[in-house]
């Protein structure tokens, strides 16, 4: 136990003398910097604008509730006709209701496809493949961004951790006993009491502690500035702590398997850059290419016109055509209905209450019908793109450095579970604001202010643990079987001179 | 002047099999992008041009109906794929591929390659562009780090020198060995790439001349490279040092300041919100004609217009629909709106590149990225003008329509079908890519830095020799 404190002792020492080594992790500091204030400014305006959509749908709401306290009788509010007791009135004036993909802290420090996929999306009694501009499906509501940036990509904090971070480890690990070779001194340290292979693992495990407890508290230190509470929070940093350890572990077991090939300090550095390049460029780049290959989404232009073809002449179709299935779902609203509703009916809507009740039901009925109609091609679209995302998944077990950019993602709510949980949290929403419109359209009563209070609001679920520990295993397997690689190496030259 | 040490070099990396093995594995690389890449792009053009034909057959072949409710019913503009797109996949997967033609708006190109993945998809596609701009320059650092290094630690440069051989012409023909080994690797790339090219249909006319620039424009950026190898090598005081001064510059050049010149282009010259972006479109709308808002003062006033123009006194007497005009008066409204806020958002854009591209004076890696994406044609520009073109196409499409209700019917007429002609005499959308001198101009940024740099590392090298002592 003495001869391994003097070697970390030691370890200590050369490290510290090192100046190449300050200035890297100087390096690493800045860029640490840098990439909390990229990413706090991102998320910042990400967060600008679904506040202002919040604040927007609120103001809304409390605006139309207390209009509604005021007058204390059904009132003409509008000057097209539209009654605020009326659902279809709800509809117009709730039309800004919104379901929002809030980020958390952690967004600030892995972006992942947060700038690229919609955050938010707009949710009324209407299907949520129509909205008053026309056909429309969730992309729509992604933010305007400029490809060339998106091409560059994100400096934040995962990006220096993924990319860079390993760059940092091969410096610290491509010469751990070559240097001794080249310097002349590897013949004392074999006079030590302990084998060389011995030597070489408790440097880098020291080495790797050391690391672990920079990124570590810069991570938290990082949290914390972002607005995060490390505290409140442990378990997530205990995660991203846990992936953070799998990860340079595997960096660290590369240089203790290049070590044990015992090359010169360049061919050992080569052997680890080239490994680098792989593992972040070529690796990721190739799967990317399987993936697009392998996994075309062309069902959703089945989808787009599936939804065009679909609301060409939905609307003019006689009623038993557009009523009856949705009768069917729905027994309890079966009534009989005028088989046409022609534009000298909408003409005349504004005087006739019996006219007006009908249109208000056929416009939730149409949207229904759309919705009803355009659902399995629908679903087959989001099978397939959800098949892409994961994709993915079945390269991990050769592809850490995507694997460690997920579980990063996942655990920052960035990550594709996140967003999948987030469409299909929208969707049972749509579901039930569609149900409620339904209810309160055919009741056909004047609403009450209880009816605008009880309109259902969205809940985001939290993410599962099975979801955010998902990646933990590839990246377990990936290090360990570097590291028993190294260690059979090792074993093999046991009896070579040193 | 003797090339014996450029004859020299080039002799001893063919030897050195570590030199070979690194240039084997590039040149595999160099073969899995093409064959991945180019695939890629086949799949993508058959299932462009099939969803294409499949759209245009359902224009033609559409239900009768009123020629307005016709441009209601629209189409699709599915967006080609540039051929040198399997090159230089440049901004490509990160655009939408659909853009949606229908009357009263002017739609975007959604659903892009990297909307629909993961966060992996963000690591990059695989392409003969990503081998050369990335991969070739770490092995020109490779091969050469210790192209003086060595020589000094061997004791041969001060050899060499008494032999009556200056620094400079050492250093000279050195960087030259290293530039004819990236010039040969670019000459097999852009000759398999010519060779593609001309195999595909709708080539084009002017690869050749793409071929030409893509070729003086990386054969620069690695000349620059050599002659920076070899002066840092020179400068250095052993091996190691040498190694990772110039890893720490090709990080920097190719990995940091790439995102730094994008992040700090959206921070000088950010975008606005979606929500406010269409709010303003929105607004302006308002505050114009709506086709299908009989009851607004500005139709009434329109429609008074025309009676008087006809010089009758009632929408019946008029010898064509209003409702047609009224259309087609909201359309033009609205596509100038569109084009104002739209053309807003566009050159913010270009306001956030021309950051990268003046940055490009500090590092040439942004010089070759963006001319090569502009000689590939996968740059910004090129996106724009695509979607301009789909916005002319619909313009035209949905006046024609528009047109043939204002002549063809009377005005409170939304129902009598159209002739069957009007839909199958309809053009289908074609895109004209621009020509090499439109996707070079305004390039003289990018270009001049990129000369810029290989006169000044020239200099430097010139400067190096002066500065470094034989031993």
């Amino acid at each position: 136990m003495r001869t391994i404190r003097t070697v970390i002792g030691h370890d200590w020492l050369l490290l510290t003398r090192n100046r190449s080594l300050w200035l890297l992790t100087g390096i690493l500091v800045l860029t640490w910097a840098y990439a909390l204030y990229y990413g706090q400014a991102v998320m910042s305006k990400q967060h600008d604008t679904l506040t202002q959509l919040e604040t927007l749908d609120n103001s809304t709401k409390t605006a139309f509730r207390s209009l509604f306290q005021r007058t204390h009788r059904p009132d003409t509010i509008r000057a097209d006709g539209n009654l605020l007791t009326s659902p279809l009135a709800t509809e117009s004036y709730l039309v800004n209701n919104v379901a929002v993909n809030t980020p958390s802290a952690w967004a600030a420090l892995v972006i992942g496809q947060r700038d690229v996929w919609p955050q938010y999306r707009k949710v009324s009694g209407r299907s949520l493949f129509f909205d008053g501009n026309g056909v429309v499906l969730e992309e729509a509501y992604g933010e305007i961004m400029n490809p060339q940036r998106l091409v560059a990509g994100n400096f934040d904090w995962a990006f220096v951790l993924v990319y860079l971070l390993p760059l940092l480890i091969i410096a610290l690990g491509y010469n751990v006993l070559s240097q001794e070779s080249e310097l002349g001194t590897l013949p004392l340290l074999a006079m030590l009491p302990l084998p060389v292979w011995h030597l070489v693992a408790w440097r880098l495990l020291f080495r790797w502690s050391l690391v672990m407890g920079l990124v570590s508290v810069l991570t938290i230190v990082g949290l914390y500035l972002v607005g995060g509470s490390p505290i409140r929070e442990t378990g997530t940093v205990i995660g991203w702590v846990g992936y953070l350890t799998l990860y340079t572990g595997f960096w660290f077991g590369l240089c203790f398997w290049v070590a044990a090939r015992r090359g010169t300090s360049a061919m050992n550095a080569l052997a680890l850059l080239a490994v680098w390049v792989a593992a972040l460029f070529i690796i990721p780049a190739l799967v990317n290419a399987y993936t697009t290959l392998r996994y075309p989404v062309t069902n959703r232009v089945t989808l787009l016109d599936g939804l065009r073809e679909t609301t060409d002449g939905l609307w003019a179709q006689p009623s038993p055509l557009t009523f009856g299935p949705f009768f069917a779902e729905f027994p309890q609203y079966k009534k009989t209905v005028p088989d046409l509703f022609t534009d000298a009916d909408m003409q005349r809507m504004a005087t006739n209450p019996a006219l007006r009740q009908f249109y208000a039901e056929k416009f939730f009925v149409w949207h229904h019908a759309l919705s009803r109609l355009v659902s399995g091609r629908y679903d087959a679209y989001a099978a397939g793109r959800v098949a892409r995302y994961r994709a993915g998944d079945l390269w991990r077990w050769v592809n850490p450095a995507v694997t460690m950019q997920e579980a990063l993602s996942e655990l920052a709510g960035s990550g594709y579970r996140q967003h999948e949980a987030f469409q299909r949290a929208v969707s049972q929403y749509h579901r039930q604001v569609m149900n409620y419109s339904n209810g309160l359209t055919f009741s056909a009563k004047p609403l009450t202010l209880a009816d605008y209070i009880r309109y259902p609001a969205f809940a985001l679920p939290p993410p599962s643990g099975d979801d955010t520990a998902s990646a933990a295993r590839p990246l377990l397997v990936l290090s360990a079987l570097v590291w028993l690689i190294g260690w059979l190496s090792w074993r093999r030259q046991t009896n070579r001179p040193v | 002047m003797t090339t014996a040490i450029f004859q020299k070099e080039l002799r001893g990396l063919s030897r050195d099999r570590r030199a070979l093995g690194l240039a084997g594995l590039v040149g595999g690389l160099l073969l899995t992008a093409f064959v991945v890449s180019y695939s890629q792009w086949v799949v993508r053009e058959r299932e462009r041009a099939s969803l294409q034909q499949t759209m245009y057959h359902k224009w033609t072949h559409q239900a009768a109906k009123n020629a307005h409710g016709a441009a209601h019913y629209g189409t699709f503009v599915f967006t080609p794929r540039p051929l040198l797109s399997f090159f230089d996949p440049g901004i490509v997967s990160y655009v939408g591929s659909i853009i949606r033609v229908t009357a009263h708006t002017q739609n975007e190109a959604l659903y892009s390659e990297a909307g629909d993945s993961g966060p992996g998809a963000r690591f990059g596609d695989f392409s003969a562009a990503l081998v050369l701009q990335l991969l070739i320059p770490l092995l020109l650092i490779f091969l050469g780090f210790d192209a003086v290094t060595s020589e000094k630690a061997g004791g041969t440069f001060g050899l060499l020198l008494t032999q009556g051989v200056s620094i400079r012409t050492v250093l000279w023909q050195k960087a030259g060995a290293y530039s004819a080994v990236a010039g040969l690797i670019l000459l097999s790339v852009l000759g398999t790439t010519g060779m593609i090219v001309v195999l595909s249909p709708d080539a084009g006319s002017d690869w050749p001349l793409r071929l030409l620039g893509l070729g003086v424009v990386y054969g620069a950026y690695y000349g620059v490279l050599a002659v920076v190898t070899v002066g840092v090598s020179a400068l250095s005081r052993n091996a190691g040092t040498s190694l990772l001064t110039l890893l720490g510059l090709w990080l920097l050049a190719s990995v940091g300041l790439p995102k730094l010149a994008a992040n700090v282009g959206t921070v000088l010259y950010p975008l606005p919100a979606k929500q406010t972006f269409m709010a303003a479109i929105d607004h302006d709308f308002e505050q114009g004609i709506n086709g299908h808002d009989p009851g607004s003062e500005r139709n009434k006033r329109f429609v008074s217009q025309l009676l008087q123009q006809y010089k009758v006194d009632t929408v019946a007497k008029l010898p064509v629909n209003a409702d047609g005009l009224l259309m087609q008066a909201d359309e033009d409204y609205r596509a100038a709106v569109t084009r104002h806020h739209f053309g807003a958002v566009y050159d913010q854009i270009q306001r956030q590149n021309g950051v990268s591209q003046w940055l490009s004076w500090v590092d040439p890696f942004l010089s070759v990225r963006e001319l090569s994406m502009r000689l590939s044609g996968t740059d910004y520009a090129h996106q724009v003008e695509l979607e301009e073109q789909v916005q002319t196409y619909k313009m035209k499409l949905v006046r024609r329509l528009n047109t043939y209700m204002a002549t063809h019917s009377r005005t409170g007429d939304w129902t009598t079908p159209a002739e069957r002609a009007l839909f199958t005499q309809t053009p289908d959308f074609r895109y004209r890519a621009p020509s090499v001198g439109w996707s070079l101009a305004d390039g003289g940024l990018v270009v001049g830095s990129l000369l810029g740099w290989l006169g000044l590392s020239m200099a430097w090298l010139g400067w190096v020799a002066k500065r470094i002592s034989p031993l």
